[in-house]
């Protein structure tokens, strides 16, 4: 039993761990494909802000190559217009410096944005910062790669033509020519790597997108099998569990019919201890008397054959010897003795007879299961039986009515009578003397078996769940808790009938059995039926 | 059916066709008394002088063993005795802790066996009875309600001397020794032994007064060790330790080694205690009057019925526990 127990706590442990470890799995997908997603997210921001440098990249290096070529033009036409129309000078001037100006910002700004997706930074665009993640994606990289290193290579001349020129009408024409070289040389590369690279970023992310579907699918497909697992792991265990209950709940029931063998055995035993005893007394005691009659007969079967034999020495003697023995039979009233002795006897052995008679009625072990039997006669063995629970402190009441015979399963009615009369007795043991009245009667078309104590009672508070099984107020071990359990299924289920309580602490309890009658006539084959609709 | 005897006896049970019986069987040689109920029991004893009580266990309203206990504190002399069948522990527990039965016979009975202890008993109480001629009379006269006094213990004399009393414990469980030893070493002058031969040789060289054992009876040593120490030293007051709830066992030990209590393991340590306060206190009665005990009585007045009991075995160990006695002068 302990061994049992043991592993029944090992296999709760086990499908206990075996619930973490499917729970752990499912919420890990779960927050898995939430990284996931804000993984892919983050760089789908990074991407953007990508693209969004090499727009403004772009954008800033035609801004710049205007504005170099039209420095170029403004210069040549500066050089052209005569020193006296001052207007035109002025004009041309302004708009040179403008275009430097505007050279100047865009080109800085352009290098910066080459800077960024080179190697990550901070690019400042009408005020606003941006701060760019260095492009790392090999692919997205090397539409740039080509672009990045002309930059590298010739930058120092643009720049330094923006940075280092005070005055734009006085600009080294050299490095304009060499910067205006560049950019007309590399216009068509940078504007083509920037719309490539946007194409390829573009790219990149509908393949992100499409693995970032993959994977939520993926991950949806596998918590739900992962969740599968685990509703039908959780089922077979539950079956397991509930075959596990209904087995135990087997073992309980044939242990509380055992238990109620054990009493009608130990009870019985108790019963023919008794007569056992005083019928064994008795016969020892009358052999011990048949030796002193077998004494007087000889005697006096001695004295008639000296009679006989005439022989009158011997007769004197002999008579006197016999007489005494005769006197003292009488003295000590043997005859009477003996015949009480066999009366007693033979009363003890009738009353084994009808202690065994109703062990048969009790259990009905060589009858069929159903049959028609007398409420009356059942509670009768079933009082013999319980007799040596009843003795000490029960007066029996005896209250039957005359009832007909019905259909019923007299072994399993006797098992609920029994059960009851066995409460009723404990109900009255703290009192020390207690009645229990048995009253059958017939009620409509119902046979009425009222088994009623002057005990204790039911507490109003457990009276509903006297019948649930496993309910008890005895101590541990010295009750199943599924006495009046079974006895309601066997009246209910069995019986079609109905078993009712009622009780009030401190003055009694009453059990009503109510058992249908008509079973007998279906029994007898009659109908009744088509006559008596009056009735209802 | 009046007899000349002057031995009465009372004979106890529900069943009238029992008491019959009985009385056939004993009408002879005693004067019979019948009740069929506790009550009219009680009343019987103090209107007589009962030698001998012959009750049935289970009777409606007082059980056999309540019936005894309520005629110990009338008459004390009264030697009881109980028919009962192998069904009822708790009743017998309960007549070992404090009803003091001289005999449990069980149903259905042997009629020699029956009448031996029945005689056994009436001889005891012949010799038991001189102790007690005037308090039955007194308990007749005073007609105390048998309720008040049903728990009074007679009053043991004080302790001999200022020594520390022997207290033999003999556990097989070494742990389970110490820690008795260490809790009863203060009130006691404690003897451990973890085995027969152990006790055996404490026995032999001390002056033991209680003997607190944990001998398994089932065993054959054990049984016939208990025997050859209750012969040997019928002074000595044995209470019993036992891991199971035994009927036959606890019959047995009461029967035949007038076993003074039977602790069932595991026992609250405070019971333990006062049982052993009470066995000393018996055990000091019998050692001033020895007419007290009745074992001690049996033995003298009624040695067949002892001796019956003693098996071969047994009295190699008695054969041993007498040279020894001799060696060392006890």
């Amino acid at each position: 039993m302990a061994k049992n127990k043991t592993t029944d706590e090992q296999q709760a442990g086990f499908r206990f761990a075996e619930l973490i470890i499917f729970g752990t799995i499912f919420l890990a997908l779960v927050a898995s494909v939430f990284v996931l997603n804000i993984i892919i997210s983050r760089d789908s921001q990074r991407d953007a802000e990508q693209v969004f440098c090499a727009t403004k990249q772009s954008e800033y290096w035609q801004r710049a190559y205007r504005n170099l070529i039209r420095i170029q033009e403004r210069l040549a036409e500066l050089s052209i217009i005569d020193s006296s129309q001052v207007e035109q000078i002025a004009e041309k001037s302004t708009q040179l410096d403008t275009a430097f100006f505007n050279y100047k910002k865009a080109i800085t700004i352009f290098d910066s944005t080459i800077a960024a997706l080179d190697k990550g930074g901070v690019i400042m665009l009408e005020g606003s910062e941006f701060e760019i993640a260095p492009v790392t994606n090999p692919r997205a990289r090397a539409t740039i790669e080509k672009e990045i290193q002309k930059w590298t290579e010739s930058r120092g001349v643009l720049i330094d033509l923006a940075e280092k020129t005070q005055n734009p009408k006085q600009i080294d024409p050299v490095q304009l020519e060499k910067a205006i070289d560049f950019a007309i040389q590399n216009d068509e590369l940078i504007l083509a790597s920037n719309r490539d690279f946007i194409v390829r970023l573009g790219e990149l992310s509908t393949e992100k997108i499409k693995n970032l579907q993959l994977a939520q699918v993926v991950a949806l497909v596998v918590s739900i099998l992962v969740f599968l697992g685990m509703a039908i792991r959780l089922t077979i265990s539950l079956r397991k569990q509930a075959k596990i209950i209904q087995e135990s709940q087997g073992q309980l029931i044939q242990n509380e019919k055992m238990a109620s063998l054990g009493q009608m055995v130990a009870g019985l035993a108790h019963e023919m201890n008794t007569p056992l005893g005083f019928v064994r007394n008795n016969i020892e005691i009358i052999r011990e008397n048949d030796r002193e009659f077998q004494d007087a007969v000889i005697a006096s079967s001695a004295v008639l054959k000296s009679l006989v034999a005439g022989n009158y020495n011997e007769v004197e003697k002999q008579i006197t010897t016999t007489l005494e023995k005769l006197k003292n039979i009488e003295k000590i009233g043997l005859i009477d003795e003996n015949m009480m002795m066999i009366t007693n006897s033979l009363e003890g052995l009738d009353r084994m007879q009808e202690l065994i008679v109703n062990l048969r009625n009790f259990s009905r072990l060589d009858q069929t299961a159903t049959q028609l039997a007398n409420l009356n006669q059942c509670l009768d063995s079933t009082l013999v039986i319980a007799n040596h629970i009843l003795k000490r402190h029960m007066t029996v009441v005896k209250d039957y009515g005359n009832i007909p015979d019905i259909v019923c399963a007299p072994a399993q009615l006797n098992q609920v009578f029994l059960n009851i009369i066995t409460n009723a007795a404990h109900a009255c043991e703290e009192k020390g003397e207690g009645v229990l009245r048995l009253k059958t009667y017939v009620e409509k078309d119902q046979a009425v078996v009222q088994i009623s104590d002057n005990g204790k009672g039911i507490p109003p508070e457990i009276i509903n769940k006297i019948f649930d099984p496993f309910f008890t107020t005895k101590p541990v071990g010295k009750g199943t808790g599924l006495g009046l359990s079974i006895s309601k299924k066997i009246i209910e289920e069995g019986h079609n009938g109905r078993i009712v309580v009622k009780s009030k602490v401190g003055h009694g309890t009453d059990f009503f059995i109510y058992l249908p009658m008509q079973s007998k006539q279906e029994k007898a084959g009659k109908v009744f039926s088509e006559s008596t609709p009056a009735l209802n | 059916m009046a007899t000349e005897s002057n031995i009465n006896i009372l004979l106890v049970d529900d069943e009238p066709l029992v008491l019959q019986s009985l009385s056939a069987t004993f009408r002879r040689q005693y004067n019979i008394f019948t009740a069929t109920n506790g009550k009219d029991a009680i009343e019987i004893v103090r209107q007589n002088h009962i030698h001998v009580v012959l009750s049935d266990q289970r009777m409606p309203g007082m059980l056999g063993h309540e019936v005894l206990r309520v005629i110990k504190t009338i008459s004390p002399s009264t030697i009881r005795i109980l028919l009962t069948g192998y069904s009822d522990l708790d009743a017998i527990m309960n007549s070992v802790n404090s009803g003091e039965v001289f005999r449990f016979l069980t149903k259905p009975w042997k009629i020699d066996q029956l009448r031996d202890t029945v005689s056994a008993a009436v001889e005891i109480a012949q010799k038991v009875g001189q102790l007690y001629p005037s308090k039955a009379d007194i308990m007749r006269t005073s007609g105390v309600e048998p309720a008040e006094i049903i728990d009074q213990e007679e009053e043991a004399p004080p302790p001999a001397n200022a020594q520390k009393e022997g207290l033999l414990i003999v556990e097989f469980n070494k742990e389970q020794l110490n820690t008795m030893v260490q809790v009863f070493g203060k009130k006691y002058q404690v003897y451990p032994a973890s085995s027969i031969s152990e006790a055996f040789d404490q026995l032999s060289k001390n002056e033991i007064y209680v003997m607190l054992t944990d001998l398994n009876l089932n065993s054959e040593d054990g049984i016939d060790f208990l025997h050859a120490v209750k012969q040997e030293y019928p002074n000595i007051v044995i209470i019993l330790l036992t891991q199971v709830r035994d009927a036959l066992l606890a019959i047995k030990s009461i029967n035949e080694f007038q076993v003074y209590r039977y602790h069932v393991k595991p026992c609250a340590v405070e019971d333990l205690d006062k049982t052993i306060q009470s066995a000393m206190n018996r055990a000091r009665t019998y050692r001033v009057q020895p007419l007290k005990n009745v074992a001690y009585v049996a033995k003298e007045v009624a040695p067949q019925l002892v001796e019956k009991e003693v098996s071969q075995k047994t009295n190699w160990w008695r054969e041993k526990l007498r040279s020894a006695k001799k060696l060392f002068g006890g």
